[in-house]
């Protein structure tokens, strides 16, 4: 029995030892990414007056120079597509704890799904995996169940499969990413169909998740506890504007919080040539998108 | 608690020292933690249906020393009856109730009368499948004096409840297991170490091999009316080996972890995908299962005994109840059906028998002969996992009739194509290694036992270290949800 044991003691010692090579992999991972924006994040880079949060609709519509250029303040656009406010509470929080406070936070809402169950809007924790290395984001990803505490002792057990792929990551037409963390796009999605929805004004409440919910709330508690601006910006759709939907957000916003819908009289908005998809725009429209928001933030 | 997570990780070393340093000298105490151990493993999960697990006991414990003082013969079938009767009403209701509720008011629709049925949401308690047929066959050994009934309740419990098989099988008979729990046990280094290399071995099929198949399976199954022919069959494949690795990976954990303990349990796969006929298929897939269903169902129905007409009808009650056993779901009935009808002509011909020694045994490769019928018989099983794995009955006859289309012969076409090809190239490594371990109790029972021990355990740290990289949320072992 002693013998049994011993030995798997010596094994395990000598596994412990073997295994911290596989450090190599964890420590080139955030160099081969392109978009470096969380790492600039958690290593104290991201010090602008405005940050803007969402998903594909904060990243696409939304450009962040153009801001900087006419209120003569910095900007950067931190929207992840494919995000949920999950991964920009996540990216709030992390932000406050290593940079300077910006003084506003402008979050694209996705109107009307921002709370319900989605398979596209994740937490987006494949941008998490590449930085790995950094505890912090080890410790989010224990906190989320997708690592256990054994990843505070074992590299192996830090590593994700996607660490091991060491090729050079690049960019497609679709995430390009602007100096200034925007991402827009300058042409149309092949085979879209553009027919304007003028479609139900309905929301369900019922298919709400709480935990969806709780992060908008903890979003809002950051920002009041840190004296942060919250702007709730609704960007176009090739669809009519939910009003239901923007009266769940005013019933759970805080009295600090304010709206920046998009002009829903503005004809562009019905213009296909101004869009991507249904629910992105291109590049013409996002800027005058973006020059509402300038006009309200004024 | 799952053999893959942490939980368990650090459970079973924690009753390891228990069982060896704390109870050893005491063979009561050992049996009494093991039920304490085995309560908790399955508390961890929902303690609420360790009842469930109690009363089972409690009824087959008191049937049992009832039936050895009982001579009366009528007697002794009413308490026969009344244990099958308790066990499979608790598998009826938690597994079967909605099934059967809904093909009741399904058929009376049919013949146009419209009747009322409230599906209950109901939980089906983990493992219920597996010690519901364990504890049966202890009241069925000793109702036909198979079996001496014990008197020692912690150690019936211990049968009942022990946690390395609890869940999941394999489903021991009280002939082999119950004994083992009456004898002293010492500690046996080599079983140990054989144990803990079984372990390892498990966790690299269910970690490495089940869960990235299931990846690829579950993108092609989920969304089967967007892909074509050749990606269909891409995915059979994938769900071939993700239940392949997923449970014959369970039951080498199983296996491997009561080694620890100094008990043998059954051996419940035998590098199936290598074998010539469905019916060798049959003797080396779930092994467990199949010898239950044949020794308390097929012989008692009177087995191939009787003529052509009684060998179908035994055939396919005994593989339409196996499809049924695994889930309250036509596709598993179906499934059955079609192994039935796999088998019925190697009955009907009596060439069932034919291949009961390992395939090409003491040969580097197989003959031509041996290859054809090895992937002849790999396609059929390969077929009949559609029904396993589909929803519902419609969509594995639409897979199949996507398979069986011109898209076919098109390339196969899915998001993350060259991670599948990493998977692929893993699971031909993982092939190669079942098929050259092929003669032994598992595949790298041997492996490396001659080689320099630096070389041996660089083998071990590689698949160790597959495991974790491979690791990320704990899946949940399919057989589970039987």
């Amino acid at each position: 029995m002693k013998h049994f044991l011993l030995k798997i003691l010596v094994f395990s010692l000598a596994f412990f030892v073997f295994e911290k090579s596989f450090y190599v992999f964890l420590y080139i991972s955030p160099s081969l990414e392109k978009d470096k924006r969380l790492e600039m994040v958690i290593n104290g880079n991201m010090n602008k007056d405005l940050i803007i949060l969402g998903s594909s609709r904060g990243a696409r519509n939304i450009i962040a120079s153009q801001i900087e250029d006419s209120l003569n303040i910095s900007a950067y656009n931190l929207s992840y597509p494919g995000s949920n406010i999950n991964f920009n509470e996540f990216l709030l929080r992390s932000l406050i704890k290593y940079n300077n406070k910006p003084k506003i936070v402008l979050l694209a809402i996705d109107a009307p799904s921002e709370f319900l169950p989605s398979e596209i809007m994740k937490f987006r924790l494949d941008r998490l995996y590449p930085l790995s290395k950094y505890n912090y984001i080890n410790n989010e990803m224990i906190q989320r169940g997708e690592k256990t505490f054994l990843s505070k002792i074992l590299v192996l057990a830090r590593l994700n499969k996607t660490n091991f792929d060491i090729r050079e990551r690049t960019f497609s037409a679709l995430d390009t990413i602007m100096s200034c963390g925007s991402m827009p796009i300058s042409f149309q999605r092949e085979n879209c169909d553009f027919i304007f929805e003028n479609g139900l004004n309905s929301y369900e409440f019922d298919a709400e998740l709480p935990e969806k919910v709780k992060a908008f709330n903890n979003l809002q508690e950051l920002c009041v506890n840190n004296n942060i601006q919250l702007y709730i910006v609704y960007s176009p759709n090739f669809r009519k504007h939910n009003l239901t939907f923007e009266k769940r957000i005013e019933e759970l916003s805080y009295p600090t919080v304010s709206s920046i819908v998009y002009d829903t009289t503005n004809q562009i908005y019905k213009n296909k040539d101004y869009f991507y998809d249904k629910a992105h725009l291109k590049t013409n429209g996002a800027i005058i998108f973006t020059n509402e928001i300038i006009c309200q933030l004024k | 608690m799952l053999f893959n997570s942490i939980d368990f990780a650090i459970f079973l070393p924690i009753v390891f020292i228990l069982y060896w340093f704390v109870t050893n000298k005491n063979l009561k105490l050992q049996n009494l933690l093991i039920v304490v151990a085995s309560y908790v493993f399955y508390g961890w999960w929902d303690w609420r249906f360790l009842s469930l697990i109690v009363f089972s006991t409690i009824v087959d414990f008191t049937v049992g020393r009832k039936l050895r003082t009982e001579e009366n013969q009528l007697k002794r079938k009413i308490l026969l009856w009344a244990s099958i009767l308790v066990n499979l009403g608790f598998l009826g209701f938690f597994k079967y109730y909605n099934f059967f509720l809904d093909n009741f008011i399904t058929a009376f629709s049919f013949f146009g009368q419209e009747i009322q049925g409230n599906s209950l949401n109901i939980i089906l308690p983990v493992g219920i499948s597996f010690y519901t047929f364990q504890t049966l066959s202890y009241t069925i050994d000793v109702y036909k004096r198979k079996l001496e009934p014990t008197n020692d309740f912690i150690a019936f419990s211990a049968f009942v409840s022990f946690f390395p098989q609890l869940v999941a099988g394999p489903i021991e008979r009280a002939t082999n297991l119950l004994p083992q729990f009456n004898k002293n046990r010492t500690f046996d280094y080599p079983k140990a170490v054989d144990g803990m290399r079984q372990i390892l071995w498990g966790l690299f099929k269910k970690i490495v091999i089940a869960d990235s198949c299931a990846e690829f399976a579950n993108q092609i199954f989920n969304n089967s009316a967007d892909m074509n022919g050749s990606t269909l069959v891409l995915g059979a494949l994938f769900f071939t080996f993700q239940i392949y690795g997923d449970f014959s990976g369970y039951s080498d954990i199983a296996i491997g972890t009561a080694r620890l303990f100094g008990f043998d349990l059954m051996r419940n796969f035998n590098f199936p995908y290598f074998s010539r006929d469905i019916a060798e298929f049959w003797r080396r897939w779930h092994i467990s299962l199949s010898t239950w269903f044949r020794d308390y169902l097929y012989i008692p129905l009177g087995g191939s005994r009787g003529g052509t007409w009684m060998k179908v009808r035994n055939t396919f009650i005994i593989f339409i109840v196996s499809g049924f056993w695994h889930g309250a779901n036509w596709t598993f009935i179906v499934w059955g059906a079609l192994n039935a009808i796999y088998f019925l002509p190697l009955l009907l011909t009596n060439n069932h028998r034919n291949n009961l020694e390992t395939v090409a045994q003491g040969k580097l490769l197989p003959s031509i002969k041996e290859l054809l019928f090895m992937i002849l018989t790999f396609g059929l099983t390969v077929f009949a996992w559609i029904f396993f794995r589909a929803e519902n009955i419609g969509n594995a006859l639409s897979y199949i009739s996507g398979i069986f289309s011109t898209s076919f012969f098109e390339i196969p076409n899915f998001t993350g194509m060259l991670k599948a090809l990493i998977i692929i190239f893993l699971t031909a490594i993982f092939v190669i290694v079942e098929w050259i371990g092929r003669d032994n109790y598992y595949a790298i029972e041997k492996l490396g036992l001659t080689w320099n021990r630096t070389v041996t355990w660089g083998v071990y740290f590689i698949i160790l270290s597959m495991i974790f990289i491979f690791s990320g949320q704990e899946q949940q072992f399919i057989y589970f949800q039987f």
